[in-house]
């Protein structure tokens, strides 16, 4: 069971890369619809393995446990509502469809409510490449004058990819290396960036990189804007870096591309993500709409409660 | 210049003056009371409504909106108007909504069930809850609107009177607040500020600093009011608000508006007055009814100004030619220097705003000029 959640998992993200969060509530889904079981509490567990089987893998996306919860909660809800198990069952098979569809339009709706926090004239710092900054950027440019200053983001090097896309809709573009943040920020009106998983805090994980460019935002005292869905709304509560979740890939630390390698005795870490405190945040753009970062623990309570 | 006379078309010929006389006082201040203002738009909305000759509740909408449109675009920093017409529009929508599901209109079972089950006092907003529900299906356009005229006037009337007790359930709770032999610091002239000092008056003894907020000068007649009901009151420059921060416990003041990131607007010197605070570590307390309430967020802080006349700041017989003499009227005060904001309904925290946002406004009515 667990292997075919986790196989049907991989198919459905090599068709659709761009959503990790559609296609685990996808995965989820068919679970319901395939299940062998034929009571309310079969289907349950058979949705908590299978959230359990897709927690385990480090492609799923971090916020894998309040999404399968989200699932069985509505099990449960559906089943004290409609007595008659198979209709119950398909209806949540067409709702967890909708679901995916819906996740689908939400860059577009974040983009509209977020759209209008850019001011004509102003310039925008970004990080990395994130689907829905560059559609909320894009909606913005459809009316207003502004530029973009984009963080290269080491190791990946996405900033290049939102560039690249934001030059092809006419914004103009400054690339700058991670380093030179606190350099630019001056000529910056806000901070906007997209983010991997909010966490109950109201805090997110996101490439790293992105932790230093709030704090600097914060210093400078401009707004430090997160665009996300809430489907990336996560359980978890990291206090430190510590407890950010560990990427499987291991790179070669940036500095050492094209040179000598390093000397042995010499310890390289180059983690991929990082953890930035509520504190920094200014406002969340979600489809939710435009939360707090307190606005967000309320909604994972309000789920787990 | 003349109310857009086509996005008038709908509605009755009474309304429609009425909208032009209100729109004539808000243009010569000669209503500038917030509670005023909210008052006189609830009545005209009740008047929409009472004469909507539309069928179907979507109608019934659009014309509302279209009425709000024509205020507030004649004065777009009257907030309250705005605030007012989107009550309103979310009364209309939750009549809407009880009617349909005791009438049986929305069919299965499980779909009518939840509108009630799901919400859990999280008011109309989306929420992560609902992301698996049913997409909400009250469907305006086939709703009449006779069944639901008379239940919408009378939630009208209703808000109209709260309207009225905003002051007084704020200034039920200045004994939570100001405790004995406190000293605390106003400027400006609110009447919700004065109620809730007064209020604090009958129970404790305490020292109130007003600031006179040149150039109006509002805060003289704050402190001439707080002195005639028996508090002790000094009165103080506004230049000299820092140095008197230290021996202040806390800043209460008005607010003209509450913004959706619980910033708010208010009588410039404001910001001012919370950055002295902040610095002396001081609570800095801001008194608004909910009609303040306003679902807009501010990129640009002088989107909301009002340059008032700068006659009190340099006389025209004073011979200093290409001076320039800007009086804006308001200042905006950001979040994170606001510690608690008393409302009719109770004090909450500006991070908290959001949540009363979703529970008093339909997210489809907080730009009222997008259909």
């Amino acid at each position: 069971m667990s292997r075919d959640v986790s196989a049907r998992y991989t198919q459905l993200l090599q068709a659709d890369p761009a959503s990790s969060s559609a296609a685990a509530i996808k995965a989820l889904t068919e679970i319901v619809s395939s299940s062998s079981s034929t009571t309310i509490m079969g289907l349950r567990d058979d949705l908590i393995h299978a959230g359990q089987a897709l927690g385990q893998r480090h492609d799923a996306p971090i916020s894998i446990a309040s999404l399968c919860e989200l699932f069985v909660r509505f099990v449960t809800r559906t089943a004290l509502e409609t007595r008659d198990f198979e209709a119950c069952r398909r209806l949540i098979g067409e709702r967890g469809e909708q679901f995916a569809l819906s996740v689908r339009e939400a860059p577009r709706k974040i983009a509209k409510l977020g759209a209008p926090f850019v001011n004509e004239g102003g310039a925008v710092m970004t990080l990395g490449y994130s689907r829905i900054v560059t559609a909320l950027l894009l909606e913005a440019a459809a009316t207003k004058h502004f530029s973009v200053i984009v963080a290269e983001s080491h190791p990946h090097g996405d900033g290049h990819r939102t560039a690249r896309e934001l030059l092809a809709a006419g914004v103009p573009v400054t690339m700058v290396e991670d380093a030179a943040v606190a350099y630019v920020i001056a000529r910056c009106q806000m901070t906007l960036v997209g983010a991997e998983a909010v966490a109950e805090s109201g805090g997110i994980i996101n490439k790293a990189g992105t932790l230093q460019m709030a704090i600097v935002a914060h210093v400078c005292k401009r707004p430090f804007y997160v665009a996300s869905e809430s489907t990336k709304f996560a359980r978890m509560f990291p206090l430190s870096q510590l407890d950010v979740p560990k990427t499987e890939q291991v790179r070669t630390h940036a500095a050492f591309v094209g040179q000598d390698p390093p000397p042995p005795q010499l310890v390289v870490e180059a983690p991929s993500r990082d953890y930035t405190p509520p504190c920094y945040i200014t406002m969340l753009f979600t489809d939710l709409g435009v939360l707090t970062p307190s606005a967000v623990s309320d909604e994972l309570i309000k789920l787990f409660d | 210049m003349a109310v857009d006379e086509e996005s008038l078309a709908g509605l009755s010929p009474a309304v429609q003056q009425e909208i032009g006389r209100f729109i004539a006082k808000l243009r010569r201040r000669q209503i500038s009371s917030s509670q005023d203002v909210a008052r006189k738009t609830l009545e005209i909305m009740r008047l929409t409504v009472a004469t909507a000759a539309s069928k179907d509740i979507s109608s019934l909408i659009e014309l509302i909106k279209a009425a709000g449109r024509a205020i507030v675009a004649s004065s777009p920093h009257e907030l309250t108007v705005g605030n007012m017409v989107r009550r309103v529009l979310q009364i209309v929508r939750e009549e809407t909504a009880d009617d349909g599901t005791k009438g049986g209109l929305s069919a299965p079972t499980v779909e009518g069930g939840e509108s009630t089950s799901a919400g859990g006092g999280g008011g109309s907003g989306p929420s992560l809850m609902k992301l698996l529900d049913a997409p909400d299906t009250t469907d305006y356009n086939r709703q009449p609107v006779k069944t639901v005229k008379s239940p919408i006037l009378e939630a009208i009337n209703e808000l109209i009177d709260e309207l009225s007790h905003v002051c007084s359930h704020i200034a039920e709770q200045a004994i939570e607040h100001i405790h004995a032999n406190e000293v605390i610091l106003t400027h400006g002239r609110d009447h919700a500020v004065e109620a809730f000092l007064k209020a604090a008056h009958k129970k404790r003894r305490f020292e109130v600093i007003v600031a006179e907020t040149a150039l109006s000068g509002a805060g003289r007649e704050t402190a001439v009011v707080l002195a005639d009901a028996g508090i002790s009151t000094t009165l103080i420059s506004d230049a000299a608000v820092f140095a008197m921060m230290a021996r202040v416990n806390k800043v209460i003041i008005g607010a003209h508006a509450v913004m959706a990131n619980g910033g708010l607007i208010a009588t410039a010197g404001s910001h001012l007055l919370a950055l002295a605070a902040q610095h002396a570590s001081v609570p800095f307390v801001a008194c608004a009814g909910l009609h303040k309430l306003t679902p807009i967020f501010l990129s640009n802080p002088e989107q909301f100004n009002v340059l008032l006349s700068p006659q009190p700041l340099l006389q025209y017989d004073e011979g200093l030619q290409g001076v320039h003499a800007p009086n804006p009227a308001f200042d905006l005060v950001p979040p994170e220097l606001v510690s608690l904001l008393v409302t009719n309904i109770g004090g909450n925290h500006p991070s908290y705003i959001y949540r009363l946002l979703s529970e008093y406004y339909h997210q489809e009515d907080h730009n009222l000029f997008v259909n």
